[in-house]
């Protein structure tokens, strides 16, 4: 589980969590009904569950998908991220395939290191001026003077700053305030209180969270309209709250706010602070002013609800649809129908879900290692299949035979050392069978690790199967274990089904299995090869 | 001198009230602001506690009040602020700042005699 955490499709997923979240949260809020019922306060809760509620979703949708009670059948739905990241995980890229044919230019263009290095170095300056903005505060501090500690808020007092402003570290918050303050009674008091509100909102821990997932996703844009929305939400619910709470009058506030204006306006110290917040800035505070005469006291708690509801069913349901599955999940019989059905397979080896087949892909599926192996073996075929395409395709031969290298060598031209009956190439052609068929096989030369040879020899050998069997699968079991064994094993089962030859009183348990195992891992190879993003990694 | 005798213009003016009375309390201090001035007893304490932190003043504790008294005399004070002031006023020459003063104020004939006897006397003082 923590290796699909941490991967590119994660990755994917936290930003289009962040696109998702913003695009509902706005929308929603501004539905007049809803934006005319709830208070300030409550728009800002309810921006940050809309947020926090993405994140996890989208995280851990693929797992709540598999607690869902009905498997969805239907996989013409697809989640896009699972093809995104496969696509964007292939160091291929079509732009440097292209230039690397043209001798004089570089060799490949590194458009993905490019990209790797770009998002390192990002994140590396963030991080820098993230340390850089505490060691900043730290030093800030020591140089002020603290008179009033409450709980674990300092209210401290400089000559520095002109604008009052706070920040939290370390489970403690500390409240700037301008000693030029002191002059003036009804302002400090109102500045302490703001502040206090914003600790209280946990607005500067929300600073930290948002800073983390800014190093990150610097690049995404909706990452950026979520910082500077949450921060005019936070100061109008800092505003509104005040106002409510300590029945301060909203005319003696706006005046404190337009003097904090003009103090900022000779001061841009801390305008940019990256975690210490000073929601003071011109075109906010015109509508924070605004805000303070039309404020709502009315407690709307149904509207809450519907708005509470109405974001998590809009959320999950984008998560579903573009995260919804993961590879790692187990296919069902009933997914495995559907797949089938759709992926246009041939009738030659008229695969169906048995309960094998589904538990082949499974094995595959949801383990790395061989998903791994699969996948190597699928990219070590596009270097073969030319040619044995173009011998199938002479012969009139299904095309899906080029599974049986898949699951012979893996695609590997394995010399006959390799294994104990002396079988070699990529078709695991044994010495005898080799001879037979005109190859040559001696201590200097063995024509069946010679791609071309050895495929216009196996192509030679499976069509001969078949028109003894009259049945591609039969051809495939008789290339496994024999034509004789096949044709014994068809007259003791007395069937020609290839998954009834198992019945044949004379195979042990042992052999048994043997055979409905290369059975599975045959069609399981033609419909992996048919649908590659079953074992995207 | 290190910077933190460097005060705000209202650490400034109580310190001149604290400088007249010798000593005093948060109390003594307001009694002694212009009565148009309104500062809150919390911000003149404040205030009073920064200067302490400053180690400008300190305080002494005696029943339930505090009693503050200067650390840094008046002419410390002013010859720390005359220093600053050469220093980035007057490109740190303090010929400057005296060309400044005999140019640039009106100084009466009387003043002119005093600092005549000021400069005469350091003169001597120079020349033994």
């Amino acid at each position: 589980m923590s290796s699909h955490i941490l991967s590119l499709h994660s990755y994917l997923s936290v930003n289009a969590a962040i696109m998702v979240s913003y695009l509902f949260a706005r929308f929603i809020l501004h539905l007049p009904y809803i934006n005319a019922q709830i208070s300030q306060l409550h728009k800002l809760k309810f921006a940050r569950y809309c947020l926090a509620i993405s994140l996890a979703l989208f995280l851990f949708m693929p797992y709540l998908a598999t607690l869902h009670p009905i498997q969805k059948a239907n996989l013409e739905f697809r989640p896009v991220f699972h093809h995104t990241s496969h696509i964007l995980a292939q160091s291929k890229d079509v732009v440097s395939e292209q230039l690397s044919s043209t001798e004089n230019m570089p060799a490949k263009l590194p458009l993905k290191k490019l990209i790797v290095f770009v998002w390192a170095a990002g994140l590396l300056l963030l991080t820098f001026n993230y340390i850089k903005t505490v060691l900043f505060l730290r030093a800030f501090k020591k140089k002020t003077f603290c008179q009033h500690k409450i709980h674990n808020t300092y209210i401290l007092y400089t000559d520095v700053s002109t604008v009052p402003f706070c920040w939290s570290f370390a489970g403690s918050n500390y409240i700037a305030v301008p000693a030029a303050l002191l002059e003036q009674q009804d302002d400090k008091r109102l500045a302490i209180r703001h502040e206090l509100q914003h600790i209280r909102q946990g607005d500067t821990s929300w600073l930290h969270f948002m800073q983390i997932i800014r190093l990150f996703c610097f690049w995404n844009p909706f990452l950026k309209s979520w910082m500077k929305w949450l921060g005019e939400l936070q100061e109008y619910a800092c505003d509104e709250e005040i106002i409510l709470r300590r029945k301060t009058s909203p005319s003696a506030y706006a005046q404190c706010l337009v003097n904090a204006a003009r103090h900022n306006a000779a001061s841009e110290l801390f305008s940019n602070g990256v975690i210490a917040i000073n929601g003071i800035s011109k075109s906010l505070l015109y509508r924070r002013v605004n805000m303070l005469f039309t404020y709502r006291t009315r407690k709307r708690s149904l509207t809450l609800i519907a708005a509470y509801a109405i974001g998590f069913c809009a959320i999950s349901s984008a998560a579903l649809a573009l995260n919804g599955t993961s590879h790692s999940n187990p296919l069902t019989t009933k997914d495995l129908t559907a797949i089938i059905k759709h992926s246009d397979l041939q009738a030659s080896f008229h695969i169906k879900a048995t309960p094998e087949v589904v538990a082949e892909i499974n094995r595959i599926r949801t383990n790395a290692k061989e998903r791994s192996i699969m996948n190597a073996a699928l990219e070590r075929m596009k270097q073969y299949k030319p040619v044995i395409q173009a011998g199938l395709r002479n012969d009139a031969m299904p095309e899906d035979l080029l599974a049986l290298p898949l699951i012979e060598s893996g695609y590997r031209p394995l010399p006959a050392s390799e294994n104990r009956v002396q079988a070699a190439g990529i078709w695991q052609i044994i010495p005898e069978t080799a001879t037979s068929l005109g190859l040559v096989v001696n201590n200097k030369r063995d024509d069946r690790l010679n791609t071309e040879l050895s495929t216009k020899a196996a192509l030679k050998y499976l069509n001969s199967l078949y028109a003894q069997f009259h049945d591609w699968k039969l051809a495939v079991v008789a290339y496994e274990i024999g034509e004789k064994e096949t044709e014994h094993l068809i007259n003791e089962s007395g069937s020609r089904d290839a998954w009834k030859l198992e019945q044949s009183y004379r195979l042990s348990a042992n052999d048994k299995n043997e055979l409905k195992k290369y059975l599975a891992m045959f069609d399981a190879s033609v419909i992996i090869m048919h649908n590659p993003e079953l074992i995207s990694e | 001198m290190p910077e933190k005798y460097q005060l705000t213009p209202v650490e400034h003016e109580l310190m001149e009230i604290l400088w007249k009375l010798g000593q005093g309390t948060v109390r003594d201090v307001i009694a002694c602001l212009p009565p148009n001035r309104h500062l809150a007893y919390t911000s003149v304490s404040t205030i009073l506690r920064i200067l302490q932190q400053k180690k400008i003043i300190t305080a002494e504790k005696i029943g339930k009040q505090h009693i503050y008294l200067p650390v840094l005399s008046k002419e410390k004070y002013a010859a720390h602020s005359l220093n600053t002031m050469v220093k980035h006023v007057f490109s740190g020459n303090s010929v400057n700042l005296v060309a400044y003063l005999v140019n640039q104020q009106d100084l009466s004939l009387e003043e002119i005699d005093r600092i005549q006897k000021l400069l005469d006397s350091r003169k001597k003082e120079l020349a033994e």
